[in-house]
């Protein structure tokens, strides 16, 4: 299953595997996987946490940015590690990179507020106290935030993209939604009345162009 | 009228098997899901011929449903679906207005994957020879 040869983007192993095995420590693959997960996902996750921080902006913060950053991203990493990494053994939404990136950055922003709130003490009022307990448990209610951000985010950033006048922007939009988030496969959509008639080319096309196009862009990647 | 056994998209699996449109051939399905079947069966038949499909869609078309109301559980909406899926319809400009609703309605894009998953699967678990193998 897994490749001795690198993909076209550089990368040893498919998404599902990578998770995979960077869910089990006991995998000859765990260490190679996480030097994996660091390349692919560390400038996702320090510019997250980045953001973050620049929205709570705390009056000192600027002297020390790109340390506390960094500070941030290590105890990011000791979350995911705890207890045999258990919170990627338990993400459910292997499937979907997609899925996956909203998740690691609903952990990024609470990994970063837990951090300011117990650095700025003064700064920052005690009534809410961050908990990081739902990376643990991956419960339905978390990993349905994580779809429905998910979502939001994707029809943001291809209508961004999308050419003004574009015909079957809206269209595109959902045929791609429907096959990350809810896994319609080429059948499922020759099955269904509104979109068998596009036909199972398009749909293809479709899938892969909107695919490379949120590749590209900064938003959900960089 | 939602069934306690059967989900919607399920029934729609029949009705899409049921051209022409006849009793459910279904010698393992109880009454009351019969029942069902035939009464969604005769409410898209009056949606077919008073040429209302194309309507129904068009009022969950473009805006959110904070508005209107959402689809999930509407089962004239769903079969309006399949009316204008038979293809005697003229489907493009309402439905691409309601492709905007489902993009912008994270619950009504939920129910909407659900219906048809439910659909897809009941075709299958019928055998369809229609659909593409
Ligand atoms: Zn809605
Ligand atoms: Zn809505």
């Amino acid at each position: 299953m897994t490749q001795d040869r690198l993909n076209h983007r550089g990368n040893r192993f498919s998404f599902e595997e990578l998770l995979t095995h960077c869910g089990d420590v006991s995998s000859c693959y765990w260490q190679i996987a996480w030097a994996e997960f660091e390349n692919r996902y560390d400038r996702f996750i320090y510019k997250k946490i980045a953001e973050r921080c620049a929205a709570m902006r705390p009056p000192r913060l600027c002297l020390q940015f790109s340390a506390t950053v960094e500070d941030i991203l290590s105890e990011m990493k000791v979350t995911l590690l705890k207890h045999d990494c258990r919170a990627l053994r338990n993400f459910r939404g292997k499937h979907s990179e997609t899925i996956f990136l909203a998740w690691l950055k609903q952990i990024a922003h609470r990994t970063t507020r837990a951090y300011l709130q117990r650095n700025y003490k003064e700064y920052f009022s005690e009534t809410e106290t961050m908990s990081l307990d739902f990376v643990h448990c991956a419960d339905q209610q978390n990993e349905g935030q994580a779809r429905r951000e998910a979502f939001q985010e994707i029809v943001a950033s291809l209508r961004s993209l999308a050419a003004c006048n574009a015909r079957n922007t809206e269209r595109d939009i959902n045929i791609f939604l429907l096959y990350t988030l809810s896994e319609f496969n080429a059948d499922m959509f020759m099955s269904h009345p509104l979109f068998k008639r596009i036909g199972h080319r398009v749909v293809d096309n479709v899938v892969n162009r909107t695919r490379d196009r949120l590749a590209q862009s900064s938003d959900l990647r960089n | 009228m939602p069934h306690r056994n059967m989900r919607l998209g399920q029934a729609m699996a029949y009705l899409a098997e049921l051209s022409p449109p006849t009793k459910p051939k279904g010698g393992d399905l109880s009454d009351s899901k019969v029942l069902y079947i035939e009464v969604l069966e005769q409410e898209m038949r009056r949606i077919r011929e008073q040429g209302e499909a194309t309507s129904i869609i068009g009022s969950h078309a473009g805006s959110c449903c904070d508005k209107n109301a959402g689809i999930d559980g509407d089962e004239a909406f769903f079969l309006s679906c399949l009316v204008v899926g038979e293809g005697s319809v003229e489907q493009s400009e309402v439905v691409a207005s309601f492709m905007e609703h489902l993009n912008n309605c994270y619950a009504c894009f939920c129910a909407f994957s659900e219906v048809f998953r439910d659909y897809y699967q009941q075709r299958m678990t019928l055998g369809d020879k229609s659909l593409p193998s």
